[in-house]
């Protein structure tokens, strides 16, 4: 009962940690970083003497700080000044002391210690979709009295999920260490089997027979329940499991028709665990190995349908031939080709670009077609790269978007030769329930435009109404959503912040223009370090008002100036230059933070070190493959995480 | 109350969803609880934590020359002046660290502590609360939210409730869901018999289960054992602790209203935390009423700005709603606070009504809207604690720790703990009267210090200006009755966090200016709290 309830601690997510000799690089740190460093100066906030000694290099904080030491040599930001930089073989050393003591383990690359993941409510629920053969998910249907998208049953019975570290709701930790809503599991598995019991068309699929039979030959029940159990627990088997469940059909038989029997029988082999965890057979080693076919089969169709696998990829795991690279290439294509692959839009994107919010959120509405129209053109933008295998850069700037005639925007430009390519995503959500009208609704169409206002995802209606108030623009708000969500840095506001009106004075004369405003404010060294990467992207954005409408004025009549510098001296005049200075200035981190997301979302659980050298392999067949969204997908399902198991760290 | 008069107000609370929801298989809503007529309920002490963030405007909030017993309610409390015998005024209770952002704001106000890191906190005391009583009930804590959630950088700012591990405690947002958890299901006695049924089965299923398991996996599942024996312990008590009484209320619980703005969603969410705690599902509760960073706008209040920008007062003054709508919201949360005091006074229970038999702290996590200091927190407690919270007073403490509040609350629910978060010890003066000896007493000894130059050094008691056009204006007053002036910049106050010394007796070195014949100090370079 006890749905918001939340217990103790899983001991299990840490890292192993073999020391190798810290004494180089304790001596490279106390000559180079302890000067502003150290535990008297910390400088920004670090402080760097904690890590000389090799005790507690378990801890969080310690890893952590150590990752940020490597990031920051790596990379060349630290030390700050160009005359102190470490030497080559300083930084190597460094490198190569992060690398042997958290991202190998004996030396060997590694994949962390596999958790085991409870489904997330989105995951169950289209579960039960299959599982059932039913359509349980409410359709899209906007109510201006809710005011957003109306909650299916379902979602009024289940708990929400609270995300994870790694910002997702099907992070393995989070749901691990909230207890499972076993009440509510109970009262929603009842709801969906009394759905069920209801529709002949479902009951012939699983019973094999649609008339409710006076009398079932035992030999018949056993084979129902067994490829129910079958399919409920994705291949799992478990004998002992298997015989609770039809003891239960047994014991409900004798006072009980058979087919109220099998539905109870069957709300049983749901309550197992093996049906809300998508339990994986262990082997207790410290190695990865490779997980079975029908493991991969489940990790596959989670991943790409947030749903269990269907006959067709169960077939292939029942036989072991998923684990062939030419069988397990063509599910690929044919998961990327369901309508159901519209999950990672809807689950993956949604919550990693927040523009599910435009859906969700009540701050948010407008009027039905308005949210709608909004939503779904971000929706269909980002399911359009996997459809058509586009680059994922595309989402900083394309030549191509959907658009909806309801946002209130428009942009010139031929509609696609497909005009009813997306009819495959949008048919299959279209029938209202009962009692609800239907209303017209015109879906975005996909079209190429020539336009250097439009392009990408970032500058989408909904992603400028969601970093927006309603009724002004905030540069500060939109340039920490792309550094956060697509370049990937993430941003802390500041603690002490010395107000924006006292800089609009510089030297006696009155600043007007925004942008000057915050060049004067941020003139502090504290502000700047952060500052030089908000603001261009959040005033090369200036020129979209809180409705995504394109302005040249602001209300007060005063000129919109989207004009900026990046902080390596790159201008910009223009949205679209801008957009065209981060796909060229900074490719590796969006693409490699769009990497971690996605992988992230596959695996359930936060990037940690041994994740590097995947992430960094991925990296470089993005490289060779123009960033094909579908090449990222494909590197993910065959990185070694995804593959394998591990079962300590 | 008749079985249909039950029912027909379910179709009233839906009718705003439309037709839209097919409800689960309808007999789970129809009541079939126990008629027996033994065992009167015992008392049931309750605790809710109503967090309205983002601050106040100080010159707003702040009582002025008042004792424990005779105060004069300020104008942003005015709203609760009939409800002034229901109620301690807090003053001068303070968080953790020297003055916080928007995300350490949550986390400040329920743990008494900075947070661990970003995503992990620390225990909150509420769910250290509802450890121990949640026990007792179906529902072990409510989590609720009528803001919108923040679709922010920062995730700790979304909640309030954290579990033993600093994990976060999912909050629900729709008061029809949250009145579908409370009062569907689990109270048919049908659903219960079922469930009930397959519990055996389930943990025949777990048993199966972990033999084959990995040692890691059996510690993940283990959670799922413990659910069952939940489920198993909650129906059990349901079934066989005849509660007459409680039964009777459940039978008239009538749906509350859904309505679409945030107002309706307040109301909504206030009152389902009265109707929880008065038929006893839970008996701890959290709202978020507005996050610190809350981009909620009020066009009920003819605000079209967010509550964050306009809680940045002393720099969007200037700007549209300004400092007026920002008063004005805050005056308006006070307005929901108040009626859910009435509220709760109008539920009958053991010894009096749900309100006596309450404690709700109602309060932010910062003080200043602007300057985010964590000293003399907006705070107001309210409710009878069953008869361990003495109301109708204004207790202006010696600045203490909000631990020590905390652990106040956790003694009036019935857990005793040594010490929590920034805790110095147990506050005093909530069940009794605080009978506090004046703070300051002016010893003659404030006075200026020093003077050189356009140098000063002074000492007395600084206090912020309520003149709402003066917004950065500060006095120190000096016993011989004179005010000086201080118009430091924006920055300087906010660098030495010299908001948080208001109240205070201080010394104070800065430099100054003569105009009119009186001295202005125009920066401070120092100022510490004696």
């Amino acid at each position: 009962m006890r749905w918001f309830a939340h217990i103790t601690l899983i001991g299990g997510f840490a890292f192993s940690v073999t020391a190798a000799d810290l004494k180089p690089v304790t001596e490279i740190l106390t000559a180079c970083c302890l000067d502003c460093h150290d535990a008297e100066t910390r400088k920004g906030g670090i402080d760097l003497s904690k890590l000389l000694s090799e005790k507690n290099l378990n801890e969080p904080k310690i890893m952590a700080l150590w990752e940020k030491v490597d990031k920051m040599v790596r990379e060349g930001e630290m030390p700050p000044k160009k005359n102190d930089s470490l030497t080559p073989n300083q930084k190597a050393q460094v490198a190569k002391w992060y690398q042997s003591t958290y991202v190998l383990k004996d030396g060997r690359e590694h994949i962390g210690q596999t958790p085991l993941r409870r489904l997330s409510r989105y995951e169950l629920i289209n579960s039960l979709e299959d599982l059932l053969h039913l359509s349980l998910k409410q359709p899209y249907v906007f109510s201006s009295e809710v005011p957003a998208l109306l909650p299916s049953t379902l979602e009024t019975i289940l708990p929400p999920d609270a995300p994870g570290e790694s910002g997702f709701h099907n992070d393995a930790e989070q749901l691990a260490d909230s207890e499972p809503p076993i009440l509510k599991y109970s009262q929603a598995f009842e709801y969906a089997l009394h759905t069920f019991a209801q529709d002949s068309e479902a009951r012939g699929k699983v019973f094999g027979f649609k008339e409710a039979p006076a009398n079932l030959a035992d030999i018949t029940a056993k084979k129902i329940l067994q490829r129910f159990m079958n399919r409920a627990w994705r291949g799992y088997r478990n004998a002992d499991n298997e015989r609770v469940v039809w003891h239960t059909y047994q014991r409900q038989r004798k006072d009980k028709p058979p087919v109220p029997s099998l539905l109870h029988a069957m709300k049983i082999a749901m309550l197992s665990p093996a049906f809300v965890y998508r339990i994986e057979a262990a082997k207790d080693h410290g190695t990865p190995y490779r997980v079975s076919a029908h493991e991969l089969a489940s990790r596959l169709s989670y991943f790409l349908w947030a749903s269990m696998p269907d006959s067709e990829l169960f077939t292939l795991a029942e036989s072991g031939e998923l684990l062939e690279e030419s069988v397990l290439s063509a599910q690929i294509d044919r998961l990327l080709n369901s309508p159901k692959r519209l999950s990672l839009a809807e689950d993956f994107a949604g919550q990693w670009l927040g523009f599910s919010e435009i859906a969700s959120n009540r701050i948010f509405y407008r009027n039905e077609n308005w949210n709608r129209g909004v939503y779904d053109e971000v929706l269909f933008f980002f399911d359009e790269l996997i459809k058509s295998d586009r680059s994922i850069l595309d989402i900083i700037d394309s030549d191509w978007l959907y658009q909806s005639n309801y946002t209130g925007v428009r942009t010139d430009g031929p509609v696609h030769s497909f005009p009813l390519k997306h009819a495959d995503i949008f048919k299959w959500r279209r029938q209202r329930p009962k009692g609800i009208r239907e209303r017209f609704y015109d879906p975005p169409r996909l079209i190429k435009i020539k336009s250097d206002q439009r392009g990408g995802i970032i500058t989408s209606v909904g992603i400028l109404r969601a970093t927006s108030a309603p009724e002004k623009t905030n540069p500060v708000r939109r340039g920490v959503w792309m550094l956060d969500k697509i370049i990937g840095r993430t941003m802390h506001a500041p603690e002490n912040i010395p107000a924006l009106s006292k800089s609009k004075k510089v030297n006696g004369k009155q600043l007007v223009d925004l942008a000057d405003i915050l060049k004067a404010h941020t003139s502090k060294a504290i502000c700047i370090s952060c500052h030089k990467h908000i603001d261009p992207i959040g005033l090369g954005l200036e020129s979209f008002d809180p409705y995504g409408k394109w302005r040249t004025r602001y209300k007060n009549k005063r000129p919109v100036k989207a004009v900026g510098q990046f902080p390596n001296g790159d201008k910009f005049q223009t949205p679209k230059q801008m957009k065209q200075i981060l796909i060229s200035d900074y490719q590796e981190p969006i693409v490699k933070n769009i990497t971690e997301r996605m992988f992230t979302y596959a695996i359930g659980r936060k990037i940690q070190p041994c994740d590097q050298p995947t992430v960094k392999r991925i990296y470089a067949t993005l490289k060779q493959n123009e960033f094909k969204m579908n090449t990222l997908i494909r590197e993910i399902i065959t990185s070694p995480q995804f593959q394998n198991r591990q079962d300590t760290p | 109350m008749s079985k249909k008069s039950y029912l027909i107000p379910r179709r009233t609370f839906l009718r705003g969803i439309g037709a839209a929801l097919a409800l689960p298989s309808l007999e789970i809503m129809s009541p079939a609880l126990s008629y027996a007529k033994t065992a009167p309920v015992k008392k049931a002490l309750r605790m809710a934590v109503l967090f309205k963030g983002a601050g106040v405007n100080p010159s707003s909030w702040d009582i002025t020359g008042a004792t424990e017993i005779n105060f004069e309610l300020s104008k942003l409390l005015s709203p609760l002046e009939k409800n002034k015998s229901d109620i301690v005024l807090l003053r001068n209770i303070e968080g953790s660290g020297k003055g916080g952002g928007h995300e350490s704001a949550t986390v400040n106000f329920m743990t008494g502590q900075l947070r661990k890191s970003r995503l992990i906190q620390r225990h909150s005391f509420d769910q250290i609360i509802a450890d121990h009583v949640g026990k007792n009930t179906p529902v072990k804590s409510l989590q609720l939210r009528s803001d919108t959630y923040l679709d922010g950088n920062d995730p700790a700012e979304n909640f309030l409730s954290y579990g033993k591990d600093g994990k976060a405690l999912p909050v629900e947002d729709k008061p029809e869901i949250v009145f579908n958890h409370l009062f569907k299901g689990f109270h048919n006695s049908g659903f219960r018999q079922r469930t009930k049924s397959v519990l055996d089965e389930v943990k025949e299923s777990y048993a199966a289960i972990v033999r084959k398991a990995s040692n890691q996996d059996k510690q993940v599942l283990e959670q799922y054992l413990q659910s069952v024996r939940d489920v198993e312990r909650d129906i059990e008590q349901f079934t066989t602790q005849n509660n007459p009484v409680r039964d009777a209320r459940l039978r008239e619980i009538r749906p509350v209203p859904a309505t679409n703005n945030l107002a309706g969603r307040t109301r909504a969410m206030l009152e389902l935390i009265a109707l929880a705690f008065w038929t006893d599902m839970t008996r701890v509760s959290t709202l978020i009423m507005a996050h610190t960073e809350s981009r909620s706008t009020f066009e009920f209040l003819g605000i079209n700005d967010e509550l964050h920008m306009l809680s940045h007062f002393v720099r969007t003054r200037n700007r549209s709603a300004g400092l007026s709508g920002y008063d004005k919201i805050n005056h308006w949360y006070i307005q929901q606070f108040a009626q859910f005091i009435d509220r709760l006074k109008s539920l009958k229970d053991a010894d009096g009504s749900v309100f006596d038999n309450s404690a709700i702290l109602f309060g932010s996590g910062i003080k200043h809207g602007d300057y985010h200091s964590v000293t003399d927190l907006p705070l107001v407690l309210a409710g009878g604690g069953g008869g361990k919270i003495l109301p109708g007073r204004y207790v202006d403490y010696p600045n203490v720790p909000n631990g020590n509040l905390h652990l106040k609350l956790m003694d009036i629910m019935g857990v005793q703990r040594e010490q929590f978060g920034n805790s110095t010890g147990l506050l005093t003066g909530i069940s009794e009267k605080a009978n506090l000896a004046p703070k300051y007493v002016d010893d003659g000894s404030w006075k200026i210090v020093k003077e050189s130059g356009n140098k000063i050094q002074l000492k007395g008691m600084l206090k912020i200006s309520v003149k709402a056009d003066d917004l950065n204006l500060y006095l120190v007053q000096l016993s011989n009755k004179q005010q000086i002036e201080i118009r430091p910049s924006f920055g300087n106050v906010h660098s030495l966090r010299l908001d948080a010394c208001v109240g205070s007796v201080v010394e104070l070195t800065g430099e100054f200016n003569v105009k009119d014949g009186r001295k202005n100090i125009t920066k401070v370079s120092h100022c510490k709290r004696l």
